[in-house]
């Protein structure tokens, strides 16, 4: 997310700003054509921009995942990756009641960034997604065919965060869950999220 | 924001940013107020490789980039053009990145976002610094 904000509207917003000390060093000038040109043009990209902000508010609260709750949301995402990662991905969920809110977008926060990560590093040809419950906990699972990874290593070269893994761990663990990560250099990877059922004060 | 004239002394820049489109409107900003570009790069090893092959006065450079980032590319420099100053223009507003930037003898860490003024003002002061001359400001 934080890389999906410092190459899209941080960028842009920021060259937006100078377009317009553009135009207005233009207009300043007397050259008023060319500083119209510069608004108009700085018009059209902040359109872009707000268009930009909307699709990333999509995908940290999904509609869907408000209105139909968890399992529906996870199917759409699992139907995306499948169209456009072009990867082989199946949702397994048994989940016969909605979860707490605050579960649901961990849940499929972590989801996502996992698949996000399948589609962009792991070379898979087929991903499968789980959620299960227990008496106690729900369960999230997110495997993968791809190349792997040795985790110990990726510790050793700078923690967890290459992948967003940090991330999700310290998503999961707040929300009073565990997470764990099993994977080995050409035998794919499991992401495991646990919740407690009840919900966890904060 | 002040305008220098075309034939007024003006530093010469070396910009670096993997955003082509960031790159670009920044080079215009600089152009339009008379400081010349001298060369421009995509990630921190064209700009050490930039920096020994040009005169560039100031280098102005991101700090996220793919191949090597800004603060690898600070370090490189101060190794081996320790004269010349590195302006970090990043998107972090981070006092641990800044810090880092310190220690690797940035001239000055500033937030995407600020004003196309502050940054031409800070070029200038660097360049000040480098050759010795009194600053503007």
């Amino acid at each position: 997310m934080a890389a999906e904000l410092h190459d899209g509207p941080i960028q842009g917003l920021t060259r937006l700003g100078l377009s317009l000390e553009r135009s207005q060093l233009r207009l300043r000038r007397g050259q008023l054509e060319e500083g119209r040109r510069l608004l108009t043009d700085a018009q059209a990209a902040l359109s872009g921009e707000v268009q930009s902000l909307r699709r990333i508010m999509a995908t940290l609260r999904p509609p869907v995942l408000e209105e139909r709750g968890l399992v529906s949301a996870l199917c759409d995402y699992v139907e995306v990756v499948r169209q456009e990662a072009g990867i082989s991905c199946t949702l397994a969920a048994r989940l016969p009641d909605r979860l707490p809110e605050d579960h649901e977008i961990v849940l499929y926060r972590v989801a996502q960034e996992a698949l996000t990560n399948v589609a962009r590093h792991a070379r898979a040809s087929s991903a499968r997604v789980e959620l299960t419950e227990t008496a106690e906990t729900v369960v999230l699972e997110v495997h993968d065919d791809g190349v792997g990874f040795d985790p110990a290593a990726e510790q050793q070269q700078g923690g967890l965060d290459h992948f967003g893994l940090a991330g999700m761990r310290e998503r999961v663990e707040l929300a009073g869950g565990t997470w764990t990560v099993w994977s080995r250099p050409g035998a794919g990877t499991v992401l495991t999220a646990s919740l407690p059922k009840a919900l966890v004060a904060a | 924001m002040t305008a220098t004239g075309p034939a007024a002394p003006a530093p010469r820049v070396l910009l670096v940013d993997d955003n082509h489109g960031f790159r670009n409107e920044l080079r215009l900003l600089l152009e339009d107020c008379g400081i010349e570009v001298v060369a421009e790069g995509e990630n921190g090893q064209e700009a050490v490789e930039l920096a020994t092959r040009t005169d560039a006065d100031v280098v102005l450079m991101d700090l996220r980039m793919p191949v090597m980032d800004g603060l690898q590319a600070a370090r490189a420099l101060r190794d081996r053009v320790p004269s010349l100053p590195v302006i970090i223009l990043s998107a972090y507003e981070d006092p641990a990145l800044k810090s880092e930037a310190d220690a690797a003898n940035a001239y000055a860490y500033l937030v995407k976002g600020c004003s196309g003024g502050l940054v031409l003002d800070t070029i200038e002061q660097a360049w000040a610094s480098r050759s010795g001359r009194a600053s503007p400001n």
